[in-house]
């Protein structure tokens, strides 16, 4: 139940939104509020102004722009963009990646860039008893020496240990998108790869939006005509979850070579990461040549699994696999 | 689908049904399905105010001090009640959630702001999680042992049967394996909700989605020293209990908030409390040791068994010999314990105690029968008990299907198409369901029209299988009967809605009301004739003598101006002894293979195949069946709770992961009807049983599918090990 009393804004525009944000004290930007009213019930978080956004057109919808970039609004809903003719067309992976969210009913309400902002599903941190250290305690719980951490980081992390949620952000960062912030000195964009960050410390931001910032849109370059990108994830309901673990690859070809490889993956680090290792097996083979098992066995270099979430090596390996052969091998 | 015809059942001959065994809609559909049909949270009533529960997250502790100060200084609260005032708390606090107050407030913000100030201290104690670290000597103690040689022991039972070691010595396959089921919550839509009104004077009502009215009135009574007459408890519609809802959870702690703040006081728990503090099924974990010849004979068992009871009584390990008894086991013992940790307390869930039992069980028959090379069913087959063998409590069998659901099994697995990478497993399953002391009061309307009232609360669509029977017995279309559940001042005594009792039970109650209301007609009808009651007949809606008939509803109006007067009669139906009547088994198939790109587990379709006695109402019936599957599928494959220290970790639908559509295997039930030799029509229990067997048919079948065998609940869960 929420009982503390906050005021509700509703701005026009980014302009107006940038200095609500600037003149009150302890604000929240929401939209879809899938995630923040959830964290508000539980006390998570108490801001004292809601500065809610999902009204601003100048944010909301998708256009293609000058180079042929898709351009959504920060506060498109999910549902919205999976059914873009434009989208299914350029790049069916986001619509795929879509599928794979929550459920419809979520999808109809959820933003994109609510999505990419949402915090951890740590059940320590979403349980509202323990004052873990994303909450500003001592102790990450997950890490203690009966901690359940079967959901957690295999590549470590600093404070918190808790993944990244999102099944649409390592897609993302696969087809290069730059992200739009604006704020009161105007807008910057950041890249994809460069948004999300690993908590270093209590109060901590998990992406590079700054105080007072907005996430207003997100850009995908075109996709080059030969292509190809798959998407797979595993998660212990079909509907409605978290993945255990995700993979998005995105390879470009020159002819039957793989010029250009992205494997990242999801649910497996504090952020969505970029397995350079298994993209250089890949780049520069052709399709029949690809060492699969290499570019696999790669992926977990450097991993350091907790004792209850070791599953996620095999799992990630598997879903390397399994991700590198579909593009390779999809008509 | 239903497999056999219907034998005959207490002389009733098949062709004479008209409406019983048809697939007549629910009554209450419509009221559902367009949201009109009220709850206990829809009820506002005047004046009413609103309580929040104080919660203690210590896993072990004593309360030292609590101070309400600035919680009653709150404008709006109307009082705070604690350990310190009221018998409903206690202050040594045994599991994380568990209640040590309560405030009341004009609304549930102010109540729940007020809850937030409330400041406790507490002695911390040592706690113990572990069911096996429980019964050590050196073991915190959560509460005194029964046993002398072992701690934190709520209760212990043992069956036994032969000699076992020389059981042992005979087998030449044996197997042992240990296995663990974790506590999982029934999933009913609607949370716990309630509303108490305690009047001056002594007098109590209350409002409240429980199984058992009758139940919850008496609990009541006793708790506030109230005569049964002075309590009246209503149960509105009731959003899904699956035995979640047989025990009080809130209602004493709004009647002590109504006392206290002399107005009615409504209480609801939020699916956070639902998930770390309601009545879930318990955890259990069960070491298991089974051996048989090799001409496929079981010749011994043996088994410790430990449920996790949490902080107090509540598992049913008292439930062993409705669960298991498949078997024909020359020389078997089960040691059944149940043990106290610092944990949530459990409670029934559908057909409380078989389903664990039954995945431990029936994994123990699929190992042997690899080993023995012998078909799975053809291995149950080869000991499957039968009318005339002995129950684990050496009670004799009555007429039972176990054999035939095994033998439809069979037929069906022979007609399966054998894809590669696809995974069958078999599994079979118990239980047994009572009469329960139960009554109805029916009454004639001048236009003919026939009104049961009730006081046993309709879960599964029983009102409709009532008006079904008084229906087909007194002949006439079922839209002239209407059966209503009334609260406990307007109906007379039923039992509690659970144990796949309630159609059984209330069907032999009704029976036994459209018996003397038959009598009473042809009574009626003999005077009106002027001759001897005993040459008149009551049948397909009349009264007969001769050539001549009385239609019931010429009678029903002729009473109201006669002698006679309005027509009304009871019916009654009990047993001498709880769990001693109709003993259902079923067989389940479950169908898996392995998705090559994730590795997950994909069950396709779980059938079973179900004795049902009689179906009275297939529809009705066919939907429980594949609620059983979906629900039992969920346990298996997903679900159970996660603690950390005691304290529930999975405390939301996200994290305690329920299937939804996309998950649940197609649910394929298989009707098979081995009339009970009591019920009427020859009906036997259907709620419960359908749960039972799919865990452990899921997990035959991926054994089946993959060459390894999962020994923990839930399969889905990746973990290290």
């Amino acid at each position: 139940m929420i009982t503390e009393i906050f005021t509700y804004h509703r701005p026009k525009t980014i302009a107006e939104a940038v200095r609500a944000m600037k003149h009150h004290n302890n604000a929240t930007v929401v939209s879809g509020g899938t995630d923040l009213m959830h964290l508000m019930k539980r006390r998570l978080t108490r801001p004292k102004h809601l500065i809610s956004v999902a009204h601003i057109d100048e944010i909301c919808g998708i256009r293609i722009g000058p180079s042929g970039e898709l351009r959504i609004g920060a506060v498109t809903c999910l549902s919205e963009i999976a059914c873009a003719d434009a989208i299914s067309k350029g790049w069916p992976i986001l619509s795929e990646v879509i599928s794979h969210v929550a459920a419809p009913q979520i999808r109809n309400r959820a933003t994109i860039g609510g999505n990419l902002l949402q915090s951890p599903r740590c059940m320590y941190y979403r349980h509202g008893d323990f004052v873990c250290s994303r909450r500003g305690g001592e102790t990450c719980y997950a890490t203690v020496p009966d901690g359940n951490c079967r959901h957690h980081s295999i590549f470590g992390g600093t404070g918190c240990i808790a993944v990244h949620p999102s099944d649409i952000a390592p897609a993302l960062i696969a087809m290069d998108t730059v992200l739009e912030v604006a704020g009161a000195n105007g807008s910057r964009i950041v890249a994809a790869n460069d948004f999300f960050k690993n908590p270093k410390r209590p109060g901590f931001r998990d992406t590079a939006i700054g105080p007072g910032e907005i996430l207003t849109r997100i850009c995908i370059p075109p996709l080059p005509s030969h292509s190809r990108c798959a998407y797979i994830k595993s998660a212990g309901r079909r509907a409605i979850d978290f993945a255990y673990v995700s993979v998005a690859v995105r390879f470009d070809f020159a002819g039957d070579t793989v010029e250009d490889a992205r494997v990242v993956a999801g649910a497996v680090a504090p952020t969505p990461l970029r397995l350079h290792d298994s993209e250089g097996v890949i780049n520069g083979c052709t399709t029949q040549n690809v060492d699969i098992d290499a570019a696999s066995s790669k992926a977990v270099a450097g991993a350091r699994p907790h004792k209850n979430n070791r599953y996620k090596l095999d799992l990630l390996k598997r879903l390397v696999a399994s991700a590198v052969r579909c593009a390779l091998h999809a008509s | 689908m239903q497999l056999s015809t219907r034998p005959d059942a207490l002389g009733v001959t098949v062709d004479s049904h008209k409406i019983v065994g048809k697939r007549i809609p629910r009554t209450d559909a419509a009221s559902k399905v367009t949201g009109s049909a009220a709850y206990a949270d829809d009820m506002v009533l005047p004046g009413m105010l609103f309580g929040i529960v104080l919660r203690c997250p210590h896993p072990h502790a004593r309360i030292v001090k609590i101070d309400i100060e600035s919680a009653s200084q709150i404008p709006g609260v109307r009082g705070v009640i604690t350990c310190l005032n009221s018998s409903c708390f206690d202050s040594r606090v045994r599991y994380p959630g568990q209640k040590i107050g309560a405030v009341v407030a004009v609304d549930f913000i102010t109540a729940e702001r007020a809850a937030q100030v409330v400041h406790v201290e507490y002695e911390l104690l040592p706690p113990v999680y572990h069911v096996l670290d429980a019964i050590q000597d050196d073991s915190p103690i959560v509460r005194s042992s029964a046993s002398e040689r072992l701690n934190n022991v709520c209760s212990e039972k043992r069956y036994s049967r032969g000699d076992i070691e020389r059981g042992f010595e005979i087998a030449d396959v044996i197997a042992e394996n240990e296995y663990f089921v974790p506590a999982a919550h029934q999933g009913y839509m609607e949370p716990h909700c309630c509303i108490a009104k305690y009047e001056r004077g002594g007098t109590l009502r209350v409002w409240s989605g429980v199984q058992g009215q009758f139940n919850a009135r008496a609990e009541l009574a006793r708790l506030f020293g109230l005569p049964l007459r002075n309590v009246d408890v209503e149960a509105p519609e009731i959003g899904g209990a699956f035995g979640g809802k047989t025990s009080l959870i809130l209602e004493p702690i709004a009647v002590e908030l109504s006392k206290l703040a002399g107005a009615p006081v409504k209480l609801r728990m939020s699916r956070r409390e639902e998930l770390m503090d309601s009545r879930p099924g318990p955890g259990c974990l069960l070491k298991v040791r089974t051996g048989a010849t090799e001409d496929g004979k079981l010749i011994a068992e043996e088994a410790d068994i430990f449920y996790d009871t949490g902080a107090s009584p509540g598992a049913p390990a008292g439930n062993f010999n409705r669960t298991r008894g498949l078997y024909r086991i020359p020389n078997f013992r089960y040691d059944v314990y149940s043990i106290f940790t610092n944990k949530l307390v459990p409670g029934p869930y559908r057909a409380p105690g078989a389903l664990e039992m039954t995945f431990a069980f029936e994994s123990q028959m699929d190992i042997l029968s690899r080993r023995l090379k012998m078909s799975p069913v053809e291995f149950r087959l080869n000991n499957a008990v039968n009318q005339g063998d002995s129950t684990v409590d050496g009670k004799q069998y009555p007429s039972i299907g176990l054999r035939e659901t095994l033998k439809a099994a069979q037929k069906y697995i022979n007609n399966l198409e054998k894809r590669p990478g696809l995974g069958i497993g078999v599994a079979c399953g118990k239980w047994m369901n009572a009469v329960g002391a139960s009554s109805v009061l029916i009454a004639l309307d001048e236009d003919g029209g026939v009104n049961i009232t009730t006081g046993a609360v309709d879960l599964t669509g029983v009102n409709t299988v009532l008006a079904q029977l008084a229906a087909e017995e007194l002949g006439i279309p079922i839209e002239a009967v209407t059966v209503i559940t009334k609260g406990t001042d307007a109906a007379p005594y039923a039992a509690i809605s659970g144990g796949s009792r309630t159609a059984y039970g209330m069907t032999l109650a009704v029976h036994d009301g459209v018996v003397n209301l038959k009598l009473k007609l042809q009574k009626l009808a003999s005077s009106l004739l002027g001759i001897s009651s005993d040459r008149v007949n009551y049948k397909n809606g009349a009264v007969h003598e001769n050539g001549r008939s009385i239609s019931l509803i010429e009678l029903a109006r002729t009473a109201m101006s006669s002698s006679v007067g309005p027509i009304s009669v009871t019916g009654s139906a009990s047993n001498d002894t709880w769990l001693t009547d109709s003993h259902i088994f079923i067989t389940q198939i479950a169908e898996a293979s392995v998705d090559e790109k994730t590795g997950s587990a994909i069950i396709h379709r779980i059938s079973s195949f179900q004795d049902v006695g009689f179906a009275m109402n297939p529809t009705l019936v066919e939907g429980q069946i594949e609620g059983g599957i979906v629900q039992g599928y969920g346990w298996g494959m997903l679900e159970g709770l996660e603690y950390h220290r005691g304290a529930v970790l999975n405390n939301s639908y996200v994290d305690y992961k329920i299937p939804t559509a996309l998950d649940a295997p197609e649910p394929q039930p298989f009707v098979i009807e081995v009339p009970s030799p009591s019920g009427p029509y020859g009906i036997k229990g259907v709620g419960e049983p359908s749960m039972v067997a799919a865990p452990a048919a899921v997990a035959n079948a991926l054994f089946d599918a993959t060459d390894r065998r999962v020994y923990s609940v839930p399969f889905a869960k990746r973990t290290a090990n």
